[in-house]
């Protein structure tokens, strides 16, 4: 046996560890402080070495778990500046989610939104949304004006949110939405009144004159398209013909009118 | 079938589970009956308890079956099993039996002589037939799944196996403290994984999983030798207690043989009392077990402040439980797995719609480490436990903290710092975390309006309702 005499837990887990690591074949286990660990020891006696350790391994590990004390107080962190603006609603969060997964074309929007609406950015979304533009400074430059003081502050404490990308941001782009592409013959439609933009969608779709091929453009006018026209345009494409080969796309486009109406609702000035 | 009294063995075989045995040798004296009695094919007695009336008790030990009117729909109940004990050690007499026991005997007697039943085989579950007996209920097995003289062969093999494998476990762990935990071979993957399968051959498999578990951390950070030199402990503590699980206590011999691997069957939980309360979903946590994704969701009654665990399991490309929405509350019937700490639980009915849940009130980091020195006292190897604090994230000697004016405690670094920082904005806010013996995984931020759910998520990859 060791003849060092150890007085605290600590000490003699830390002595266990090393015979632990050298192996009882080497180094006979230390032994164990006056207390429980020792009448442990003396009340169940193990035959070798090895048998030793593990015992009082697994006492001493108890004892340790069990007895979990607290550290020592820690200094609180500054916090941010106060941001006097309401944060956006519960319900926005897991619609900004859906947005990223299935429309990421609303997402400008759905920032600028926050932004124009004068909240600003609900705190569990200042983290995964500063990670997901710092390769865009342009975008990350608008989500630190959505998320206000937090946003900064987040950064300096975790400087992996930090911009990352190599040129500065377009500070006039900030608050614009950027453009889509959208053919000229459809341009029109942006500014039309509710109905003429929901029959030009919607019969184009039902006549065949869109199909799969114009997606991408159909989805960049929706996306784009007046927010008074989606309540229109969403019915519009929803009675269209079941059977038409288009319904798929139909039935996408009206789930993305449908996203973008629920989100601006979600986001309009308090 | 023979009608000789029966070895003491052949008693315990019976028990459906290794707690009932335990449970069942404080009643095991002649102090706690009266009427006992024995003829060539049956032994009765009544059970002197906690209640007002005795439990009337009979065993049918030739064809076998018992009554008993105690509530227990586990059979045999533990008086069941008790007036065997008696019997099996010559503590019981020959007599006459009385008019209930009688009865009963004539009727089975009846129910055999045209057509007997075909025999269960052995590992399946019993039905069990309810019977109103006065004011008391009279509960009946009418087919007990061990004859016996001739004891399965299935269960006593299963209990062999798993003896030899907690002590082959036994064996490995010595061989590893002798030879010293710098032996190159535990950093090979393969050493552990053919302990585990080994494990999995004995039946232990809670034990396996640890085993895999500890794997991962070896040469994980520079102080991963006392980490695993704990769990060794651990498992060295779990190794010993398996194989003397008829000695320990009732509770802690079900947390025991839970805990490496004895499956409690899901309608002997659902046969306790139910817990029923207002269960507030404080936290929802995902952890792959090999090739199953774990979801544990962390409640707590609004009225008892008990905290309870329900478990839900996905391999690849199921769907985990998103029953529980995290910030909600249940109004719920909730049947307790058995053990010491018996967090683990079925849902039962649920006797409303979810809603909103009231204020979180967190305790203090020194009150979280007496909730957490508490359970940890009660089952050592508890590898998570849930407590509620008003605390707030900092950053102190390189490390995440929580903390208040009473203390601190580490948090386990994941992505969900980065949150929980935000959503604090690092003041003092209700936190719900998981204790691990790596620190503290955030788990819900409870704010004035909202619940933020930051607890570790199954990848969408690999099950369908990650969220």
């Amino acid at each position: 046996m060791s003849a060092t005499a150890i007085s605290t837990l600590g000490d003699y887990w830390r002595e266990m560890v090393t015979v632990a690591l050298l192996g009882t074949d080497r180094r006979d286990p230390p032994v164990p402080p006056a207390g429980g660990l020792a009448d442990l020891a003396a009340d169940d006696p193990q035959p070798t070495p090895s048998q030793r350790l593990l015992q009082q391994v697994a006492g001493c590990a108890v004892a340790q778990r069990a007895g979990v004390l607290p550290g020592a107080g820690a200094r609180l962190l500054a916090p941010p500046d106060d941001d006097a603006r309401p944060v956006t609603p519960p319900v926005a969060s897991p619609t900004w989610r859906r947005v990223i997964a299935d429309w990421p074309v609303l997402e400008d929007e759905w920032v600028l939104a926050v932004v124009r609406s004068g909240r600003r950015l609900a705190p569990e979304l200042v983290v995964p949304l500063l990670a997901r533009h710092r390769t865009d400074a342009t975008r990350h430059a608008r989500v630190l004006v959505a998320a206000g003081p937090l946003g900064q502050w987040m950064i300096e404490w975790s400087p992996r949110l930090a911009c990352a990308a190599k040129g500065p941001a377009v500070m006039e782009a900030i608050g614009e939405l950027p453009e889509l592409a959208i053919v000229p013959d459809l341009v029109p439609v942006l500014w039309a009144s509710p109905q003429q933009a929901a029959h030009t969608i919607a019969g184009g779709l039902a006549s065949g004159v869109f199909g799969t091929s114009h997606r991408a453009v159909l989805v960049n006018v929706v996306a784009r398209v007046a927010p008074a026209s989606l309540p229109a345009l969403g019915d519009a494409i929803g009675h269209i013909d079941p059977s038409q080969p288009t319904i798929g796309l139909a039935f996408a486009l009206a789930d993305l009118a449908r996203l973008r109406r629920q989100m601006l609702s979600e986001l309009e000035t308090p | 079938m023979s009608t000789g009294r029966w070895q003491v063995e052949q008693v315990l075989a019976l028990a459906p589970r290794p707690s009932s045995v335990a449970a069942a040798q404080p009643l095991a004296v002649p102090a706690r009956w009266t009427s006992t009695g024995c003829d060539s094919r049956a032994v009765w007695g009544r059970c002197v308890g906690t209640s007002a009336e005795p439990y009337e008790c009979a065993v049918d030990h030739v064809d076998v079956a018992s009554r008993c009117s105690c509530p227990s729909r586990i059979f045999p109940c533990k008086h069941s099993l008790a007036l065997l004990l008696l019997w099996a050690r010559g503590q019981v007499a020959e007599g006459t039996p009385p008019t209930v026991a009688a009865t009963w005997i004539a009727k089975r007697l009846a129910a055999a002589a045209p057509a007997p039943a075909p025999e269960p085989a052995a590992d399946e579950p019993v039905e069990a037939t309810g019977t109103a007996l006065g004011a008391a209920v009279a509960t009946e097995a009418s087919a007990l799944p061990l004859p016996p003289l001739e004891p399965s062969r299935t269960r006593d093999d299963r209990i062999a196996r798993m003896a030899a494998g907690l002590a082959e476990l036994d064996r490995w762990l010595d061989d590893r403290v002798r030879t010293g935990l710098a032996d190159p071979s535990l950093a090979s993957y393969k050493t552990w994984d053919s302990l585990a399968a080994r494990l999995i051959d004995a039946q232990v498999g809670g034990l396996a999983n640890r085993v895999r578990r500890l794997a991962g951390l070896v040469g994980a950070h520079p102080d991963w030798h006392s980490q695993v030199l704990a769990e060794l402990g651990v498992l060295h503590l779990l190794a010993t207690s398996g194989r003397h699980l008829g000695t320990l206590p009732p509770g802690l011999a079900d947390s025991v043989a839970a805990t490496i691997g004895w499956q409690v069957r899901q309608a002997d939980v659902l046969a306790g009392v139910p817990q029923t309360d207002h269960w507030v979903v404080m936290g929802r946590s995902d952890t792959r077990e090999d090739r199953i994704e774990v979801r544990r969701v962390w409640l707590r009654g609004a009225s008892t402040g008990a905290w309870a665990m329900v478990l839900s399991f996905a391999a690849y490309q199921q769907s985990l439980d998103t029953s529980f929405d995290v910030g909600t509350q249940v109004h719920a019937d909730l049947f307790r797995y058995p053990g010491a700490v018996a967090l683990r639980v079925l849902v039962g009915p649920r006797h409303s719609e979810p809603r909103p849940a009231p204020a979180i009130v967190g305790s203090s980091i020194t009150g979280g480490c007496a909730e957490i020195g508490r359970a940890l006292a009660a089952e050592p190897w508890l590898e998570r436990y849930p407590i509620c604090v008003l605390a707030a994230p900092t950053r102190d000697g390189g490390r995440w903290l929580l903390t208040d004016s009473t203390g601190s405690l580490p948090l386990v670094e994941t992505a969900a710092v980065g949150t929980l920082l935000a959503c604090t904005a690092g003041r003092p806010t209700p936190i719900t975390a998981e204790w691990t013996a790596a620190g503290l995984v955030p788990l819900t931020v409870h704010l004035a309006d909202r619940a933020v759910d930051v607890g570790p998520v199954a990848e969408a990859s690999f099950v369908k309702a990650a969220l």
